[in-house]
């Protein structure tokens, strides 16, 4: 079976799920959030998935919905627990483990941006807002940068506005940064001391001189990214079966 | 006592200039009350809320807003980007108060304890103090952490949708449904909320837990009210009617036509009273969408 670049997105995330997570994605990452249902019903059959503010218990549902929108109310069955929208960040420390963010742009230090594009007279393109991603990118304990698209206009030197925190390993008062960075192009993290992105693992078609291409800014780790490891057959018949039920990911 | 007015009645009680907080997350959006507020002709109002979604673009589209405070603006998958704002904000016709969710709760929460501001964590290392200037970031004299400094947000109305009220204005919620709600309406000077119906006195004596908001300053009676979003426990989301007003939207931006002209904000607004967008939305589509058959039964 060969895996979508969408299906390889879930069996990626998933593989960073540990059973004791509870997992937070941002709106409308349908891939991660595959990949947070997969996990459960695979190895962390304990994770605590937010699905539309309640806290599902995926491993006990016998058919987890699609992933589809992820703030709808209907994707909410199987909750064990419910949020109120102006309760959720008074426990901030039990908040979330894992946190999946998306975004317009992302520079070298995983800042990232879902304000909009800026020009010298504003706005010149707006994009949707911050959402929850300004709190919950210093909160969550581990964060993932999911890219749907990986050019030099995704990928920046400086964001045109920074709605969610990078890395500021100068800066002694700075929060943590992002651990990962998942794009079409390959794995990133941002390793000391310096905390600029670097090339962990290249995907199909891509390799390590077309990513630095499609990159804005420097890329570490050209020389020793190794291939992304692929899907094992269990992962993708699990996902295919259990999880996308409608085949959106293939 | 808490008043009992129309749709009609209570948008007229929201002067121009108005700072309007908006409730609703994935649904429960007052939009009866807010169609109202836009036939009206209402201007410069600031609009405040958790993601606010249609409910927010149709005031936006209808002139209504010189400024809003939400950290999303959209319709989840169904429309990304609401159209009418990023023209507006592109045009440079919509000022924003930049935020995320959680910025944005403490500073209605700051307004409900009627302090000038709260520390929040998130936030700081962004752009938002710059495109917010009174949004600072300090360090801490007793931590010593950089914190961001969240100023109230004082609202003068907090415009509701609920399952039910008695006469004196006792709110109740289907389930889990309240969303941010008590967030604003704490942070508001006048709570109005439509309810899709009312309730005897003595069914909230016997029930006071299910109390949410005590004895609001006017309730709405709004069956359907949120129509096209989400009542919860009543009524199902119509992407349908959604994607039809973004398509809509984008096609008038697209011709260069004002929007206040669009064929679907005319929809919207056309009908003169809230009867007539139900009827104008058709009894069929209705019972379609109804989550608890109560719709198809009557």
């Amino acid at each position: 079976m060969q895996a979508s670049a969408l299906e390889t997105d879930a069996v990626v995330v998933s593989r960073l799920l540990r059973d004791d997570d509870r997992v937070m994605i941002g709106a409308g990452l349908d891939a991660p959030r595959a990949g947070a249902l997969l996990a459960s019903l695979t190895h962390a059959p304990g994770l605590a998935l937010c699905q539309s503010l309640g806290w599902i218990d995926v491993a006990s549902l016998e058919r987890p919905r699609p992933p589809r929108l992820g703030m709808d109310v209907r994707d909410a069955a199987g909750a064990e627990a419910l949020m109120l929208d102006d309760e959720a960040y008074d426990d901030v420390r039990r908040l979330s483990t894992f946190f999946v963010l998306g975004g317009l742009e992302f520079d070298r230090h995983g800042a990232t941006n879902l304000l909009g594009r800026r020009g010298p007279d504003g706005w010149e393109r707006r994009g949707p807002g911050a959402i929850g991603t300004s709190s919950m990118a210093v909160l969550a304990e581990r964060t993932l940068l999911y890219a749907t698209r990986h050019t030099p206009e995704v990928f920046v030197e400086a964001c045109s506005a920074v709605s969610a925190h990078g890395w500021r390993p100068d800066d002694p008062l700075a929060a943590s940064g992002p651990d990962l960075c998942l794009s079409p192009a390959g794995l990133f993290d941002f390793p000391e001391p310096g905390r600029k992105m670097r090339l962990l693992y290249t995907r199909p078609g891509w390799s390590a001189a077309e990513t630095q291409a499609a990159t804005g800014f420097p890329l570490a780790g050209l020389d020793d990214a190794t291939p992304l490891p692929e899907p094992q057959a269990g992962e993708l018949e699990a996902l295919r079966e259990r999880v996308d039920h409608d085949g959106r990911l293939r | 006592m808490s008043e009992m007015l129309t749709p009609a009645q209570a948008a007229a009680r929201i002067p121009e200039g108005a700072t309007v907080g908006l409730g609703g997350l994935q649904g429960n959006f007052p939009m009866a009350t807010i169609r109202a507020l836009a036939r009206r002709g209402a201007t410069g109002l600031t609009v405040v809320g958790p993601p606010v979604g249609m409910a927010g673009e149709l005031l936006i589209a209808a002139g209504a807003v010189a400024k809003l405070a939400a950290p999303y603006m959209g319709a989840e998958g169904v429309i990304p980007v609401a159209p009418a704002y990023r023209a507006a904000v592109e045009a440079g016709s919509l000022a924003l108060w930049e935020c995320d969710e959680a910025i944005l709760l403490q500073a209605l929460r700051a307004a409900a304890q009627d302090l000038p501001y709260l520390p929040w964590r998130g936030g700081v290392d962004t752009d938002l103090p710059e495109l917010n200037p009174d949004l600072r970031s300090y360090v801490d004299p007793l931590s010593g952490e950089r914190l961001l400094r969240v100023p109230a947000m004082r609202l003068d109305f907090a415009l509701l949708h609920a399952l039910e009220a008695d006469e004196r204005g006792n709110v109740r919620y289907h389930e889990h449904s309240c969303f941010a709600d008590q967030a604003l309406a704490r942070a508001a000077r006048e709570v109005i909320v439509e309810v899709e119906r009312i309730v005897d006195h003595e069914l909230v004596l016997a029930e006071p837990e299910r109390t949410v908001h005590h004895r609001v300053d006017v309730v709405v009676p709004a069956p359907c009210g949120t129509h096209p979003y989400r009542a919860a426990g009543i009524l199902d989301q119509d992407d349908e009617w959604l994607r039809e007003w973004s398509q809509g939207i984008r096609a008038a931006l697209a011709a260069g036509e004002p929007l206040a002209k669009a064929e679907v904000l005319t929809r919207e607004l056309g009908p003169s009273d809230h009867e007539g967008y139900l009827k104008l939305v058709g009894a069929e589509r209705l019972a379609a969408l109804s989550l608890q058959g109560l719709l198809r039964s009557s």
